[in-house]
């Protein structure tokens, strides 16, 4: 599979760039927000007529976080940064990625990419009143329905052909599931659990689809803390992380699963924007407002009949039921 | 104190209160006062450190190239105090091997740099050095002229400057540093603990360490542990553990000695003065072995399976003592 699948273009030299700038000082340390903010970005660069993307990440030493995030500190940002790293290389039109930790040599940066009136998102005056949508669909959304298509993302850069190799490896011509059960109270920095899954539910889940399909393998994605330890005592599974990969292996191998079965989250964001087929469970109500579809409506205005929300806690009778669905047309589709 | 020392520091003074004022406010228009005093008093050295370039450039294959980053920051973040580093990589748009993440890494435990661009697009590289060129120090040729080093590929000699030379150090996060402390008090307690990181042809080495030294504890980090020193009561295999790198780097500098690869793990226990035998790394012609004083020996090519666990034993009963019978 190409890396530049989708209808964005591909940087190249002397291409067109868009402006990008996270800056920390506002937009959160965060999976999901990284990746809706990529997806913004590519929305906006295409709509601009732009091929290529100039990332910009900002981050005051001394400031590190937000004041959404006190637990960023000076120091603690650098492993907080590099663990969300891989996120930001998603782009297919990324061309350069720059991070600053020194605020007068971003501001220079700043202001010439100004003078020259490059397009930008956020946009400089949004920039510098630090207030923006960011975490919304509602720019996606408006392109979709413009436009008719998405410039999705894609395997972070560099991580395709690995994931690849490591499908023709490990996974032998299996149908590859990848999941994510939210775990925030297994997360180093806890926070609303209530979004969080019934961990039983899925593991008896993946107990009876292993019965019923044993050519089906599951990847456990998630931080190395995140998972519970019976995950290991599971049939059909693997876990990237126990097996010595990261962030940027784990987002290549969705990318190249057959499905995404996960709880609304980082990941789930990763399937999302990469025109997976997947059910996203647990999805918050409030939400709903964000990406522009009512509470128990079973797309997103982009989806299509392989890509479901679900807005209720998951149990395994609805996890094999949409199992089971998702697994007979993915197969029927990819049949010869 | 001259006039000139006084009326830098009153300016400096001024500026940063004015800064951190208009920061406080944090909206329009006075963020954009902000920017723009910001972007500007950048731009002087007397404000923050002469700003120093080095752009380094994968022009091919680079199969290890966490480990060539880590060399090549260490030997050109040299320099005073005052000095501030930007760096720029060239990359190639098909990576070999899959560690651009570990790179990053990399780039992070320098505390010097102030700005890290990977490009992928030579274009998008020009453009930026013009800028960043013009914030140097015209008047300091050394720092003036930004040269591209190939990262490529790592010659013996190259590897032997950085075995043999001072090191800044480099500073791994705090939690990394803590945990492996953490877990070696938890797994070894008062006794000596010695990281291994062997290559797969090299297992037997790990095997007669673990026999030979029933008193120190091993902490494997290969993915592969052979079944002999996995089963050992004092040898653990960490491959499962999730470990990222930081994680490595900070066990291997925990650890009272570290033998193994002379890839970036290797180097960050050399940095950080550990007793350290380094294995392979070398091409062309070279020695069989290269010693750093006391504390640290490297073996660049192949040796006799027998004769390397002889000459690591030998080290580690120097380092550490004999063995307790």
């Amino acid at each position: 599979m190409s890396d530049t699948q989708g209808r964005g273009c591909t940087s190249s030299d002397a291409g067109k760039p868009m402006i990008g700038i996270y800056d920390f000082s506002y937009v959160p340390y965060a999976l999901g927000d990284a990746l809706t903010w990529t997806m913004n970005l590519n929305v906006s660069a295409v709509s601009a007529g732009c091929d290529a993307i100039d990332q910009y990440l900002v981050i005051d030493p001394w400031k590190p976080g937000s004041r959404y995030q006190p637990f960023v500190t000076p120091l603690n940002y650098v492993s907080i940064i590099d663990n969300l790293f891989p996120a930001f290389l998603c782009s297919p039109m990324l061309r350069s990625l720059k991070l600053f930790r020194h605020l007068p040599g971003f501001n220079l940066f700043l202001l010439r990419e100004v003078m020259r009136r490059r397009p930008m998102w956020p946009s400089f005056f949004s920039h510098l009143n630090k207030k923006f949508d960011f975490f919304s669909h509602r720019r996606i959304n408006a392109f979709y329905d413009e436009h008719g298509y998405l410039p999705w993302l894609t395997a972070p850069r560099g991580y395709g052909a690995w994931a690849d190799g490591f499908r023709r490896t490990h996974c032998g011509g299996r149908f590859v599931v990848a999941v994510n059960i939210r775990q925030g109270a297994l997360s180093l920095t806890p926070a609303e659990l209530v979004r969080d899954s019934p961990l039983p539910e899925w593991h008896a889940f993946i107990r009876r689809v292993t019965t019923r399909h044993p050519d089906v393998l599951f990847l456990i994605l998630g931080g190395y803390t995140e998972w519970d330890r019976e995950v290991y005592r599971l049939p059909n599974v693997l876990i990237p992380r126990a097996m010595g990969f990261g962030l940027g292996h784990e987002l290549a191998l969705l990318h190249r699963a057959d499905l995404f079965m996960g709880s609304s989250s980082g990941f789930a964001a990763m399937a999302t924007f990469c025109n997976k087929p997947y059910v996203l469970t647990n999805i918050q109500h409030l939400f709903s407002q964000y990406i522009d579809v009512p509470v128990g409506g079973r797309h997103y205005p982009f989806g299509n009949e392989t890509q479901i929300l679900y807005w209720e806690k998951e149990n395994q009778d609805v996890l094999l039921e949409f199992f089971e669905e998702l697994h007979a047309r993915v197969r029927e589709k990819s049949a010869p | 104190m001259k006039m000139e020392s006084k009326v830098v520091l009153l300016g400096r003074w001024l500026i940063s209160f004015t800064s951190r004022v208009l920061r406080r406010l944090g909206f329009f228009p006075f963020t954009l006062f902000y920017v723009v005093i910001n972007a500007t008093v950048g731009q002087f050295p007397w404000w923050w450190g002469r700003i120093v370039l080095r752009v380094g450039e994968v022009a091919g294959e680079a199969t290890a190239l966490p480990r060539s980053v880590m060399l090549w920051l260490e030997r050109v973040l040299t320099g005073p105090v005052a000095y501030r580093y930007h760096v720029c990589l060239r990359l190639p748009r098909e990576a070999t091997d899959a560690n651009l993440h570990e790179v990053f890494s990399i780039l992070l435990t320098f505390p010097r740099l102030r700005s890290v661009g990977l490009y992928w697009d030579s274009s998008s590289l020009t453009d930026d050095l013009s800028l960043l060129q013009a914030k140097q120090d015209r008047n300091d040729p050394a720092t003036w002229a930004t040269s591209y080093e190939d990262l490529g590929s790592l010659s013996f000699k190259q590897l032997q400057e950085f075995f043999q030379s001072n090191h800044e150090g480099i500073v791994l996060p705090v939690a990394a540093t803590r945990d492996a402390q953490t877990l070696l008090k938890r797994q070894a307690g008062g006794a000596y603990a010695v990281c291994l990181n062997l290559p797969e042809e090299l297992r037997s080495l790990a095997d007669a360490l673990v026999a030979t030294r029933p008193d120190v504890r091993f902490f494997d980090l290969a993915p592969y542990a052979s079944p002999p020193a996995a089963g050992a009561a004092n040898s653990q295999s960490l491959f499962g553990y999730g470990l990222n790198l930081y994680d490595r780097m900070a066990l291997a500098q925990a650890a009272d000695a570290y033998v193994g690869n002379f890839d970036e793990v290797g180097c960050a226990a050399l940095v950080s003065g550990r007793p350290t035998v380094l294995l392979g790394g070398g091409t062309g012609e070279q020695p069989d072995q290269v010693n750093r004083g006391d504390s640290a020996v490297w073996f660049p090519g192949p040796v006799e399976s027998t004769a390397l666990a002889k000459a690591v034993l030998q080290f580690l009963s120097r380092q550490l003592g004999p063995a307790e019978n």
